[in-house]
């Protein structure tokens, strides 16, 4: 029997359509950035210097489905990080980490209420920075002005948030990190 | 349930109409939407997209044959294109409509018609399932050419009167300070009209 041609084309751009979704979700208002949502879409962004900088889903074989690190160490810890890169580049340019130590129990209960609870980044309790990423190196740039709002939905197993800060390179450039946002999956071990 | 509601109270009412006139048409064509905000958006330009749909009207006073009352069932892509850095991101909505009209005949060939549309959003290419709402209503005026014709034309202007986004008011640095609701659709339809039945029948 003769084999068909249109049959091994159809299975290969089925394949090739399978391994290349893009999980991205535009927010409404600037498309450029992810939607800001609580449901651990696992996608943030940000606008650093005007340019916007994004971590989706990349459903492709190749990828994982997120570049983030989210650890929380022993309830009183919590550090996240979201490496950043521009719509459809592979490269993660840019990261973002934020430090939050000395956490109390009243402190995840207040993450819990409303839209989160809000660390400003001017403390040495709670630390942001920007990691520019080049050949010649990283460059950290750490927030002196700004904050993180953090939010934990236990229901959708999700912390989501926004954060903006401001801080000079070693250079002397000045760095804005604006309208960030974020959701990622996140389950609480009590 | 409000709006399975006012359905069934329509059809009811239609359905109690013992003398009436009934014509049935399919209606396709295209649409220019944008939206209508409070700043929200930098800039933004409209968006070309389709509708298609399918009517019924009927005339339910006999003494009043210009007069008639027309119901559309239409699938309708509304949105806009916000501009940012010199690309075009285009943000669709698509709802499904229920709009039910006065339609009068100024003359054979040519009648005015208003009413309001009772959208319900069936998808979107952009946020999630809160982002926008449900329901949208919009209030719209339009006219008819040749109407007594197989083929007929018409034109639509729809104005929403509720909101269509349901978001928070993100601040570049301090995040989140509330929500908000805003945008409100502004449609202009232009299409064609198959009178499937080209005389008015009897129920």
């Amino acid at each position: 029997m003769k084999k068909s041609g249109f049959n091994t084309g159809l299975f290969f751009a089925l394949a090739i359509f399978l391994s290349s979704c893009d999980g991205f979700v535009p927010d409404p208002i600037d498309p450029r950035l992810p939607v800001y949502s609580e449901s651990a879409k696992n996608q943030s962004g940000a606008m650093i210097n005007n340019v916007p900088f994004v971590d989706y889903p990349k459903y492709s074989s190749l990828e994982s489905p997120s570049s983030a690190f989210i650890l929380n160490q022993a309830d009183t810890t919590l550090i996240l990080e979201f490496n950043l890169s521009q719509r459809n580049y592979n490269f993660y340019g840019n990261s973002v980490n934020f430090s939050l130590e000395s956490l109390t129990e009243a402190d995840w209960d207040e993450m819990e209420q409303g839209f989160g609870k809000k660390f400003s980044l001017n403390n040495t309790k709670n630390k942001g920075k920007l990691i520019v990423r080049s050949n010649a190196g990283d460059t950290e740039i750490f927030a002196e002005t700004g904050q993180i709002t953090v939010k934990v939905i236990p229901k959708s197993k999700s912390i989501a948030g926004t954060f903006g800060f401001t801080g000079k390179a070693p250079n002397g450039k000045n760095y804005e990190v604006h309208y960030g946002r974020f959701d990622y999956f996140f389950q609480r071990l009590k | 349930m409000r709006y399975k509601f006012i359905v069934v109270t329509f059809f009811v009412f239609f359905m109690q109409i013992p003398e009436g006139f009934a014509q049935v048409g399919m209606m396709f064509g295209t649409n220019y939407s944008n939206v209508r905000h409070d700043g929200l958006l930098e800039k933004t330009q409209g968006q070309m997209s389709l509708h298609l749909g399918a009517n019924i009207e009927v005339v339910p006073i006999r003494g009043i044959p210009n007069l008639s009352l027309r119901t559309d069932l239409i699938l309708v892509q509304k949105g806009y294109t916000p501009r940012l850095d010199g690309s075009r991101y285009r943000v669709n909505l698509e709802y499904g409509s229920f709009a039910p009209m006065v339609k009068y005949a100024i003359i054979e060939d040519f009648s005015i018609h208003s009413g309001v549309e009772f959208n319900r959003l069936m998808d979107s290419n952009v946020g999630e399932d809160v982002t926008f709402r449900k329901n949208e209503k919009a209030l719209f005026l339009g006219f008819d050419l040749f109407n007594s014709k197989r083929l007929s034309f018409y034109t639509r202007a729809s104005f929403g009167l509720t909101p269509v986004l349901d978001y928070y008011d993100i601040d570049p640095i301090e995040g989140i300070q509330g929500r908000i609701s805003d945008l409100y659709t502004t449609t202009i339809m232009l299409g064609i009209q198959l009178n499937i039945h080209h005389e008015k029948i009897r129920f």
